[in-house]
């Protein structure tokens, strides 16, 4: 499988290739009334209204000055691809951005290469760890980000 | 500072320009071949992609991101190229700066010497002694004239007087014809007589054994006392041209600048000088023809004053630099003239400090292969060289015509090639120095063009980092954006190539192929741009060195200005204590010679500025008068004997014959924290070996001059404008300072916490590095004082601030 990787301070973290539909630079993103910190707004891409996702957030780290990171927009359900489906992957019905540090990489993980998340880590949104190489990966639950922030608290 | 480029006008530094160095061009190479190799991996995509895409869609999709690759990569083409030529004008542009500047400075640098002797000539030329002289030499050498014309009538008259042939007379006829014929011989002989000692002298024993003979010979009695009145007339002449020389012989000990100085009639016979070798040799010569004489007789009034280049002079052999002026009746600046003073200053000396200053060096002290520097006078010719054999004195330079005109104070620069080498050549001409005009010299310093373009030491980063010195206000804002576009490229294309392999993933085993494409996409892509970061921090590091060196250049001047100007108040010091005035005060303090001395003072002290007072004490350390005493707190208690100034000068003996007391408080002076102090030793009738009967002493105005020298060494941009934030200061041997242009930034007495290799310098040597003052962070240069000529120095060191914020 292959893991589209992206930074956040000193770690790597990394999702799915399959869930990802386009990476690109930040852009500015519209605030919305919201409850949840973890929900920065929406952005318009290509005409298409996607609610923004800080990672930072939903990791409990401090937001990032304006103008600084990467954003990747996420592919929706309808969009999946059927290698996904096959591999049971789960992705957001309405588009989603997750803002991140830096994308950094992709990589080809065999699918044997997951190991549980270590115990002294916090388990909300991984799913465990892969290793690359001499790297390590923590793999986010793509899935458990979908339990957490849905029903979407936002009125699209 | 108007700086004109000629051959670098429009000279874009392609990669083909002669002067981009091999590492660069190698450099260029790889990231072009990187660069190129896109083209055929974006083909090989399209082709990839028409086989296998199912759709027209997903074909269309790929080849566009293949042709926004190929798009790309040929803008980071032209960008590499840019930056090369970004860079090169940079360091071009800099060192021009730095050059231009430097060869201004030594021309600048000869201004401010020369004005100074301009100020000396016309000071000297007011001396009573030589005033004296003159008038002495012009009243008796008439009368003179007249006896020697008569004498020989004199003598046959005595001699028939003897030629009565008695038996008791008549053997000794013969010998006084031969006395009389041995004075005879002198009659012709007036300039000698007058001037030179040892002719004198034997005529002086001739007249002596004839008139012992005519003595015993009847009714001589006339000629007896002509012969009398000659030699007293005589010996009256010998002793004031006798007291004229010992005076040009103080200010020549007290100023070592000149090889020689005299004292001309108005008829061009010289009747003084101050070098006792050659005295024999040139009193008495005439030099009504020469140029330097002819101008200081003509001079309108005791300010004005004329300066010849002189090659052949009946005085100075060698080439010289003739200051003269008129003396005037009386000493008096409005006063007709009644002869001429001229100074000799030796240039050649002073030539060759300044110009193998400010030259790095190379193996033997001798300057760094390919380095020279020389002047080059109003016509062309050479008239100094940092190296005789290559740059001859007296010659012209090959020099291009836009070297040759220049307009005051302007510089410029031409790549070319001298002796053989391909050098840039830096031209500065002088614009004078505040009332002194200049003599239309330029400067004019060759540095090898490898050695602008080498890779700088800079490269050492002396502590800070990368990125501080990017964001720094030392690195130009095209620099800057160039970065900020290198970043933003490298962002660009990875985020292209990211999203090509989620592209080609979400095409299953189709889109495998397209796998080693985007790698090598990447891989270039960060290849290139990583590499133009290197580019623009090496960059970065050069402007940070050349910076560096700049501050280095400037604190140089500031202690180099500094140790000049205090050489010329240690010479003036060991001159103004030999005054007649002064001595005569200390030997019988009698009401009116203390008001002679007095006035002396008040003179001085108003034809010079830079001093706050002048105080003359006894022996005793008791204050005897000076120029402005109200400014003395208690005057008549004051007592100086444990001042160092005092001491200092009580405890000269020979070698070094003036005392200095460093800056710092002094009860002579008590609204100011900075007192400097000259002195030197008032001996019994001015004699250099005689008794120490008192001591002169000079409050110099520190704050003052320090101040204007220090602003003038601020750092300036290319506009000439002074960069904000910059600070100059001195600090003295125990590295506080005293002296500072910004004291909220760095205050009087403070010692500032410099680095190791700044406070620990070596006498004359120069650094640069970082220095972190609260929040605030400065690159600074620092030089230590290597004084000049008989000033030795006093440990100081000038630095030069500049914020990188």
């Amino acid at each position: 499988m292959q893991i589209s990787t992206f930074r956040i301070d000193d770690e790597l973290f990394g999702i799915p290739t399959l869930l990802v539909e386009e990476l690109f630079r930040p852009m500015p993103v519209t605030r919305v009334p919201s409850s949840d910190s973890r929900i920065e707004g929406v952005v318009n891409i290509r005409g298409t209204t996607a609610v923004v996702i800080s990672m930072r957030r939903c990791l409990g780290r401090p937001p990032l000055e304006a103008k600084q990171g990467e954003m990747i927009l996420l592919e929706t359900n309808a969009g999946l691809v059927s290698e996904a489906q096959e591999l049971g992957l789960k992705a957001f019905d309405e588009p989603v951005v997750l803002t991140v540090d830096e994308t950094t990489q992709i990589h080809h993980l065999p699918i044997d290469c997951n190991y549980p998340p270590p115990a002294h880590i916090s388990k909300q949104f991984v799913e465990g760890v892969a290793r690359s190489g001499e790297t390590y990966v923590t793999i986010i639950s793509v899935k458990k980000l979908i339990a957490a922030l849905h029903p979407p608290t936002v009125e699209a | 500072m108007l700086t004109t480029d000629t051959a670098t006008a429009n000279n874009k530094f392609s990669i083909f320009n002669a002067l981009i160095t091999n590492d660069h061009r190698e450099f260029y190479e790889r990231i072009t071949n990187e660069l190129l190799s896109i083209a055929p991996i974006c083909n090989q995509g399209k082709s990839t992609a028409a086989e296998i895409s199912e759709t027209a869609t997903e074909q269309e999709q790929i080849t566009d991101l293949m042709t926004r690759v190929e798009t790309f990569a040929e803008e980071l083409h032209d960008g590499t190229k840019n930056l090369f030529d970004q860079f090169y004008q940079a360091k071009e542009d800099f060192c021009k700066s730095i050059y231009c500047t430097t060869a201004y400075i030594k021309v600048n640098l000869i201004d401010r010497t020369l004005l100074e002797r301009t100020c000396d000539v016309r000071w000297w030329a007011m001396e009573a002694a030589f005033v004296d002289c003159l008038d002495k030499v012009r009243r008796l050498s008439r009368s003179l004239e007249k006896m020697l014309g008569e004498v020989n009538e004199f003598l046959d008259a005595a001699k028939t007087a003897f030629e009565v042939p008695t038996l008791e007379t008549n053997w000794k006829i013969k010998d006084i014809s031969r006395y009389v014929d041995a004075v005879r011989g002198y009659a012709s002989r007036q300039t000698e007589l007058m001037y030179n000692d040892e002719v004198y002298q034997e005529f002086r024993k001739k007249v002596d054994t004839l008139s012992e003979q005519l003595g015993k010979g009847k009714n001589q009695e006339t000629t007896l006392k002509m012969l009398t009145k000659m030699v007293n007339q005589l010996e009256e002449i010998h002793e004031c041209v006798g007291f004229a020389c010992s005076r040009l012989e103080d200010i020549r000990s007290s100023y070592t600048l000149y090889s020689d100085l005299v004292i001309a009639t108005p008829d061009g016979t010289i009747v003084a000088n101050s070098d006792p070798a050659t005295r024999p040799r040139i009193l008495g010569r005439c030099v009504r023809d020469e140029q330097w004489f002819e101008k200081a007789i003509q001079t309108r009034d005791g300010s004005d004053y004329s300066i010849e280049q002189v090659r052949e002079s009946r005085v100075e052999a060698g080439e010289a630099l003739a200051f003269s002026t008129a003396v005037r009746k009386n000493g008096s600046p409005s006063e007709e003239s009644i002869g001429a003073l001229g100074a000799f200053f030796d240039l050649e000396e002073e030539a060759n400090i300044i110009l193998t200053d400010y030259m790095p060096s190379g193996v033997d002290q001798g300057a760094k292969s390919g380095w020279y520097s020389f002047f080059t006078n109003a016509s062309g010719a050479v008239v100094g060289s940092s190296d005789c054999r290559m740059i001859a004195h007296g010659q012209f330079a090959p020099l291009l015509p836009e070297h040759r005109n220049l307009a005051e104070h302007d510089t410029i620069s031409s790549y070319t090639v001298f002796q053989g080498t391909n050098s840039t050549i830096f031209s500065a001409k002088s614009d004078g120095y505040m009332d002194f005009p200049g003599l239309g010299w330029s400067s004019h310093l060759v540095v090898p063009t490898a050695d602008i373009f080498e890779a700088g030491d800079g490269a050492q980063h002396k502590g800070i980092s990368s990125e501080e010195l990017m964001r720094s206000k030392l690195i130009p804002a095209i620099n800057k954006d160039t970065y900020v576009k290198v970043q933003d490229d490298k962002q660009s294309i990875k985020l292209i190539s990211l999203n090509g392999i989620v592209f080609a993933s979400k095409l299953g085993k189709r889109g495998v192929a397209l796998g080693p494409v985007f790698d090598k996409i990447t891989q270039t892509g960060d290849f290139a741009t990583s590499k133009m970061e290197e580019l623009l921090r090496e960059m970065a590091a050069g402007e940070l060195g050349l910076n560096l060196k700049t501050l280095e250049t400037f604190s140089k001047q500031a202690i180099d200005l500094i140790d000049r100007n205090l050489f010329e108040r240690s010479a003036a010091i060991q001159w103004w204590s030999t005054d007649q005035f002064l001595w005569q005060a200390c030997l019988e303090p009698t009401e009116d010679n203390l008001q002679n001395a007095c006035h002396r003072l008040r003179d001085i002290n108003g034809s010079y500025s830079i001093y706050r007072n002048l105080i003359l004490a006894d022996r005793m350390g008791r204050i005897l008068t000076a120029s402005t005493p109200e400014l003395i707190p208690d005057v008549k208690e004051a007592r100086v004997a444990d001042h160092p100034w005092f001491v200092g000068a009580m405890r000269n003996n020979s070698g070094l014959r003036y005392a200095v007391q460093d800056v710092g408080a002094c009860d002579l002076e008590r609204a100011s924290r900075s007192t400097m102090i000259f002195s030197g030793a008032v001996r019994q009738r001015g004699d250099r070996n005689d008794e120490i009967i008192g001591v002169l002493g000079s409050l110099f105005d520190w704050v003052t001059e320090s101040v204007k020298i220090l602003k003038t060494c601020l750092p300036k941009d290319k506009h000439g404008k002074r960069i904000d934030g910059c600070v100059a200061f001195y600090t003295n041997r125990y590295h506080e300072v005293i002296e500072s242009t910004h004291k909220e930034i760095v205050d009087l007495s403070s010692v500032p916490d410099l680095p190791e290799e700044h406070r620990e310098l070596e006498t004359g040597e120069s650094t640069s590095g970082v220095l972190r003052l609260g929040e605030k962070v400065y690159i600074i240069g620092s030089s230590r004082s290597k004084g000049y000529r008989e000033y030795e120095g006093l440990g100081w060191s000038a630095h030069i601030l500049r914020p990188l914020f």
